[in-house]
This record gives C-alpha cells, sequence and structure tokens, in this order.
C-alpha cells in the first residue's frame, strides 16, 4: 500500500490504531464491568425485595392467625357458636370484623355449615367452607389457604372454635381472610419500590402493572428464580415467590404466587447515561491520540524531509558543498536524525574529496596523453613543414616545386591549428546556451553539414514526427552531432576496401529521432567496420583514437557536451557489422532541474 | 345421634300427651341403670394462646369426671307432673376457673346462683335462646342469680376465662337424673307407663329408648351414647 510506505503514515497509523486500541479496550472493559455490576445490584436487590415481601408476607399471616385465634378464643363468638343459630353468630361476627377489618370473616359449626358470613356472598361462603381448611380446623388443626378470587388472591386462616382445656368441646370454625389484591399490592409497592402481582392457576389476579400486563405477567407464574419479561416498552426483571409453603400447597405447580417485578428499563437507565458518556468520552480520547499521533510522526519525519530536501538539492545541483544543518535550538533534538545528517554530510565530503583526488588525476593523465599526443600530432606537421623548409633553401627551385612545398606547410599549418582547436574545444569549458528548438529540423541540418564535409555515404534520415521541441545549445551539439555523423561515414568508407555491406540496398548512415517517456532519443547507426569489443568502452575517452590523423578528441567532446545538456551518451557494437551511437536527451522540464 | 336442644323444644309439648292414665303420684316406679360412654371426647391439639397464661394448670382433679357425667331424662312427663314442681334453689359455684357443677340439671322455674369462689373476677354469660343473660363482671366472694323459667339447655360461658362453661339442663318436669362419674343413674317415684327416655351427654344425646314403668318396681335401662 502506498499510504504505508511513507514512515511518517505508519508511525501515526500505528500509534494511532495502538491508541484506538487501548481506549476502545478500556472502554470495553470499564462498560462490560459496570454492566456487570449494574445487573448484580438489581439481581441483589429483587432477592433483597424478595425477601422483605416474604418477611412481611410472614408477619402479615402471623398476625392474621393470631388475630383468628383470639376471636376465635373470645367467649362471646364461642357461646355464640354454641347456639348454632345463624342471627346470633351474624351479629358477634360482625362486630369482631369491624374491629380486625378482614375482608372476609366466616363461622362454621362443628358440622361445618355457615353461621354467619361478612364480606363475601353466601354461594362463596359455602365454596370456602367446603375448602379443607374447614374440615382441618374441625380436627383441631389450624389451616392456612389461598383462594381465587375474581380480583385478587384471598389469603385464609382458619381456626377451631372450641371450649375447654384439657378436653375441649369443639364448637365450630372461625375463618379470617385477607385480600391480596390491588390495593395490597399498591402498599407493598410503597414499601418495597417494586411492582407487584399476585397470581394463582396461571392467572394474574392483582398487580400494581395495568391490567393490559397481565398475560404477559401470567407467564412468569410457573417460572423458578429470576426471569425477564417485555411488558409494553419495559423490560422486567421479574420473580416469583410461592405464597404458601410446599406444605402448605399442598405440592401444587399452580399454587398462589407473588411476582415481583422490577423495571430494568427504568433501573438499567442510568447505564445508558454511563455509556453515552463512555462514547463521547472514547471519541474525544481518539481524537486526542490521533492528533498527538500525528504530532509524534511529524516530529519523526520532520528531520528526515530536511535531510531529504537537501539530498535532492545536491542531486540536482552537484553541490557537494551543501550540508545539512539540523536546527540545534529544537526542543527535542532527534539523534538519529542528527546522526543521519552528520552521515550524510560525511559523505559529501567525501564523495567531493574523491571527485577532487580523481579529476586531479585525471588532469596529470590527461596531461601525460596529451602531451604524447602533441609530441606526436604535432611533430608530423613540423617535420613536414621543416623538410618543406629544407627544400625551399635548395638552389635551382622550379616554380612548382614551390608552390607545392608552401601548399604542404599551408597545409600543415592548417592541420596544427585544427588540433589546437579540438584541444581547446576539450580543454575550454564553454558555457551552455540553452534555446528550445525543433529537433527533426537541427538533425537535418546537421545532417546536411556532415555531407558537407566531404564525398562519402549519404546519411538517411528517419525522424520521429512526434518529437517534441527540445532545449539545447544547438552550437555545441552541433560540433557532437556531425562529429558523430562524420565517424559513421568513416566507418563506413574503410568498410569500403574490406567489401561490400551485408545487406545491400540497406542505408549505410542512418540519422534517426525518437520521443520516449520522460525525453526524447537521438541515434546515429552505421554499417561500417563497427569497434572491437576491447575499444568499445574506451572510445569516450580523450586521445583515444583507431584513426590515423585522429586526435582522439572527438568522441570525449560529444561526451561532454551531451552531459553538459543533462543527457547521456551510449554506445553498442558489433565488430564487422556496424556501430550505433545512442544519445537521450532529457525533456526540457528535466534538463532545466 | 341429634342435638338436645332441638329436641327438648318437641318434648316439652308431648309430656302431656303421653302421660299414663292417674297413677299414684307418692310412689311410682324407679328407672336405673348405666350411660356408657364410647369413647371420651377427643383432646384437641391446640396451640398455646394468650388464654392459656391465666389457666390453673394441672386442672382441678374432677375436672374431667364432671365430663363423663350425663343425664338422663324423660322424653315425655306425665300429666300433672309440673304441678309438683317446688319452688327451688340451685347453684353453680366457680372455682378455680371452673363452673362446678359441670353439668346442671333444674326443673323450671329454679333460681341458679352463681358465686364466685375465687380471688379473682368472673363472669356469666349465656347466648344459648332459652335464657339469654350476662351477669357482667363480679368481684370474689360475691353472688349472682338465675331464674330459668324456659325448658332447654343452657351453657354459660365466663367472658374474662374462655375455657369455662358448663352446662344447665331445665326441665319441665321433674324425671331426670344426673349420673354418677361411672354413669349410674336412678330415677325414682316414675308414675307407672310406657315412657322414652334419652341420654345426654356433653351435647351430644342418644336415640330415646322406650321403658315401661311398673307401679313399685324398678326398670333397667343403659345407654351408650356418642
Amino acid at each position: 500500500m502506498t499510504i504505508l510506505s511513507s514512515l511518517r503514515n505508519r508511525i501515526f497509523l500505528a500509534s494511532a490504531l495502538l491508541a484506538m486500541l487501548c481506549i476502545g479496550l478500556a472502554i470495553f472493559v470499564v462498560n462490560v464491568r459496570v454492566t456487570q455490576e449494574a445487573e448484580r445490584t438489581l439481581e441483589r436487590e429483587m432477592v433483597a425485595t424478595a425477601a422483605l415481601v416474604d418477611s412481611l408476607r410472614t408477619t402479615r399471616t402471623e398476625t392474621f392467625t393470631q388475630m383468628a385465634r383470639f376471636i376465635a378464643d373470645a367467649p362471646p363468638l364461642k357461646a355464640a357458636v354454641d347456639t348454632n343459630d345463624p342471627p346470633t353468630v351474624q351479629d358477634v361476627a360482625d362486630g369482631y370484623q369491624q374491629q380486625v377489618k378482614a375482608n372476609l370473616l366466616i363461622v362454621t359449626n362443628r358440622v361445618g355449615r355457615v353461621l354467619a358470613t361478612v364480606g363475601a356472598s353466601a354461594p362463596t361462603a359455602e365454596i370456602i367452607a367446603s375448602q379443607p381448611a374447614v374440615r382441618r380446623a374441625l380436627a383441631g388443626r389450624e389451616s392456612y389457604s389461598l383462594l381465587p378470587q375474581p380480583d385478587g388472591v384471598i389469603q385464609l386462616v382458619t381456626v377451631p372454635v372450641f371450649v375447654g382445656l384439657r378436653q375441649p368441646d369443639m364448637l365450630g370454625t372461625l375463618s379470617v381472610g385477607f385480600m391480596l389484591d390491588n390495593a395490597l399490592a399498591g402498599q407493598l409497592k410503597q414499601i418495597t419500590l417494586s411492582d407487584i402481582a399476585f397470581g394463582m392457576n396461571g392467572q394474574i389476579l392483582a398487580a400494581t402493572l395495568p391490567r393490559t400486563a397481565y398475560p404477559a405477567l401470567a407467564g412468569l407464574l410457573s417460572t423458578k428464580g429470576l426471569s425477564r419479561v417485555q411488558i409494553g416498552a419495559a423490560e422486567y426483571e421479574a420473580l416469583s415467590r410461592p405464597l404458601s409453603t410446599p406444605l402448605e400447597a399442598g405440592g401444587e405447580a399452580s399454587g398462589p404466587v407473588a411476582l415481583i417485578l422490577r423495571s430494568r428499563t427504568e433501573q438499567l437507565r442510568f447505564l445508558e447515561a454511563i455509556h453515552a458518556g463512555l462514547v463521547a468520552t472514547a471519541l474525544v480520547a481518539v481524537l486526542l491520540a490521533t492528533l498527538l499521533s500525528f504530532g509524534v510522526a511529524r516530529t519523526v519525519t520532520r528531520p528526515l524531509a530536511a535531510i531529504t530536501d537537501v539530498m535532492r538539492d545536491v542531486a540536482a545541483t552537484g553541490d557537494l558543498t551543501r550540508k545539512i544543518a539540523l536546527g540545534s535550538g529544537r526542543r527535542w533534538p532527534d539523534a538519529d536524525a542528527r546522526l543521519l545528517a552528520d552521515t550524510f554530510n560525511t559523505l559529501t565530503d567525501s564523495i567531493a574529496r574523491f571527485q577532487r583526488e580523481i579529476s586531479q588525476k585525471e588532469r596529470l593523465s590527461s596531461l601525460g596523453r596529451l602531451s604524447t599526443v602533441i609530441a606526436h600530432e604535432i611533430r608530423n606537421p613540423l617535420m613536414i613543414i621543416k623538410a618543406s623548409l629544407h627544400g625551399l633553401r635548395r638552389p635551382g627551385l622550379t616554380a612548382a616545386e614551390l608552390g607545392e612545398a608552401v601548399a604542404d606547410i599551408d597545409e600543415e599549418v592548417a592541420r596544427l591549428n585544427r588540433i589546437v582547436n579540438e584541444v581547446l574545444d576539450f580543454a575550454r569549458p564553454v558555457p551552455i546556451r540553452r534555446s528550445t528548438v525543433d529537433l527533426n529540423a537541427f538533425c537535418r541540418e546537421c545532417a546536411a553539414a556532415s555531407e558537407r564535409g566531404g564525398a562519402g555515404a549519404a546519411v538517411h534520415l528517419d525522424l520521429a514526427p512526434d518529437v517534441p521541441p527540445v532545449s539545447i545549445d544547438p552550437d555545441r551539439l552541433r560540433i557532437a552531432l556531425v562529429n558523430l555523423l562524420t565517424n559513421a561515414r568513416q566507418a563506413v568508407a574503410a568498410r569500403n576496401g574490406d567489401g561490400p555491406a551485408p545487406e545491400p540496398g540497406a542505408p549505410l548512415v542512418t540519422l534517426r529521432t525518437a520521443a520516449r517517456p520522460g525525453g526524447t532519443t537521438i541515434v546515429v547507426a552505421d554499417r561500417g567496420v563497427g569497434i572491437d569489443r576491447a575499444n568499445e568502452a574506451r572510445v569516450f575517452d580523450p586521445f583515444f583514437t583507431t584513426r590515423p590523423g585522429g586526435t582522439g578528441l572527438g568522441l570525449a567532446i560529444a561526451k561532454t557536451i551531451v552531459e553538459g545538456l543533462g543527457g547521456t551518451i551510449a554506445v553498442a557494437s558489433v565488430p564487422g557489422r556496424g556501430t550505433e551511437f545512442r544519445i537521450d536527451l532529457p525533456s526540457p522540464g528535466r534538463a532545466a532541474s | 345421634m341429634t342435638r338436645g336442644l332441638s329436641l327438648f323444644v318437641a318434648s316439652v309439648a308431648a309430656v302431656c300427651a303421653a302421660a299414663s292414665a292417674g297413677a299414684s303420684a307418692a310412689r311410682g316406679g324407679t328407672i336405673r341403670g348405666r350411660v356408657v360412654l364410647k369413647e371420651a371426647p377427643k383432646r384437641i391439639e391446640r396451640l398455646p394462646s394468650v388464654a392459656d397464661l391465666g389457666a390453673p394448670m394441672p386442672p382441678r382433679h374432677g375436672a374431667d369426671a364432671d365430663r363423663r357425667r350425663s343425664v338422663v331424662y324423660l322424653e315425655s312427663a306425665p300429666r300433672g307432673a309440673f304441678e309438683l314442681n317446688p319452688p327451688a334453689h340451685a347453684m353453680m359455684d366457680q372455682r378455680n376457673e371452673t363452673f362446678v357443677p359441670h353439668v346442671l340439671a333444674i326443673t323450671t322455674g329454679t333460681v341458679v346462683d352463681f358465686p364466685n369462689s375465687d380471688r379473682i373476677y368472673h363472669n356469666v354469660f349465656s347466648l344459648s335462646r332459652p335464657a339469654r343473660f350476662d351477669l357482667g363482671r363480679y368481684a370474689a366472694g360475691r353472688s349472682k342469680s338465675v331464674r330459668f323459667d324456659q325448658p332447654g339447655i343452657v351453657r354459660v360461658f365466663c367472658d374474662i376465662h374462655s375455657h369455662m362453661n358448663a352446662f344447665i339442663l331445665v326441665f319441665s318436669h321433674p324425671f331426670f337424673a344426673v349420673t354418677d362419674e361411672d354413669g349410674r343413674y336412678h330415677i325414682d317415684n316414675v308414675p307407672p307407663g310406657t315412657y322414652s327416655v334419652v341420654a345426654w351427654n356433653e351435647g351430644v344425646s342418644s336415640e330415646p329408648r322406650p321403658v315401661a314403668v311398673t307401679d313399685g318396681g324398678a326398670a333397667d335401662l343403659d345407654f351408650t351414647v356418642r
């Protein structure tokens, strides 16, 4: 990925990801713990509430039982029951009911016939009197029962009514009932802050919740332990508590049950606030971490950028004296960047030194070769000139001899002058004057100039029409190109002695131009003798020549010019088949840099 | 078995009709026998309550014996029996938080005294149809009286001590007897004739049984109650 190829991006992304991961993990852990704790608290509260409800219920039951015992033990009731006279009993029962505010009061005689009823219709009283509770009471045992009513569960305490101590005389029974209805559920809710429902036989009979919730609650009656139920928009945690102990209920699964309900939605509302807070914190933290990561990444890569800038500058200008100066006043000095900068500075110093040494050596070497060439090249004309001068001193000189000697001297002087010019061309640094020219037109001109230089093979032009204009020094590049064309024509001419060209009909010297990405290419190809492999690497060396009479400076000068224009020159040759010189010029934009 | 109270209402009317022809009131025969209780009254497993706090523990000996006493009476009495009733006085004591005796049989018109022989307050009241009364609470050593004019069974209670109770059986004729602790009884001076006799114990009556009484003779009649 290109984004990751940058060190700064990598550092930034890694830091940002790490920060996000850490923050996310921390938030997640906190969230999970808080949620767990809230759930646990809710469960604990439910269990505590259940214990409270149980305790309240037990207390209530005990109170009612005591109350029932007191009433059953009251002599007026005993005397009334003994009369077996319903109106008499009813009077007494009414009196007691008003005192204890019981929802239901039923008195039976010793055979279980109802003598008095308060708070229930006669048929209801008969139904209640037919319950096992009354039979148990007549056998002398108190009993506790729960019966479903349309508006709740009635909690019934049935006690025997008897008289006497050692061998009591059973007179009848008394049942005192209290409703587990909406009103009681409401009272329990005030105490426990939980919603309460009473149900039996798979039916909810009373609850603090609206009647529409009854079907949903009914499903919870047979559950054990904590469960959850969705009522309307709220989710409730529910705990069912049997109202009767298994002994009392006779092991019935459908026994009366109190449901304790707590709205999870309400209880866990604070969790939502915490969640929102955590998310906001996470976002802010991630943002800060991202900014910080970006800052850190920048402090790491800024010195690198500075170093890179200088390196690029050095590469473009070749100015090896440029030094990387990392600000010493920086707040956080970067030892690694400083080391890199110092190393680079040392490297450029070394390169500059090596360059100086190499150029020194080259100069000495060139001087030596120059001396040899000059000695040879100059001595020859000088010898010819001396011989001509010697002939001129001879008596009896004819006009023809005179003319010949003068021509020889003139020719050799011209030759000397050419040698001096070439040496100067090579040695003297000539400033490059750039101008934008049409390369194809320029090539035609050079080919013509080359053909004017002497007889030989014609230059075949193979010019690409789409070659863009180039930015060159035309005077200097013309010298190089004409030189190459002249060499090519001479190579073809040299071949003529060896035999015909391998492919007759094909052009012997070709000048080709082509556009390529990032620049243009000029190729000079010939079908001449070619260059020996041993010499191929040395053709651009100054004063290297295989031709008698050559100075060995032509290709060296061409190379200097092309490289001065920012381009390259290369040679490829097959001995006996031909040679190809290739000049690559950069596009104007590149050349300018 | 039927409850005694309802029997009584009917029996009183039948007394005259069933009476035998004018026999000598001075002599007459005797009915005697034994009332066997088939089973002792069941003990009730009861939880201790606040009412027990003031109760004497253990109860006075004889309280159980009192409960074994039954009453045997003629369901129908001979004609002219009522004129023989002398104005009478009976007593039901209150000792150790117990009515003594536990069963009292009297003729109509009898005044029953309820002396308080305890050191504590007592109360005597009844809601029974033949005699509804409430003597209120009164201190130790005092006594109050009630005259019983209606025949029937009257159960008396004390509204302070919930375990106290006693039976007063009020007859319109004198032909009845309270058994001893073993159930033995005898009814004397019964004019000759045929009668139906009932035994009663603690609110439970036996089936009426016929008996023929001869002048100067003794008829044996045993009962099994409960």
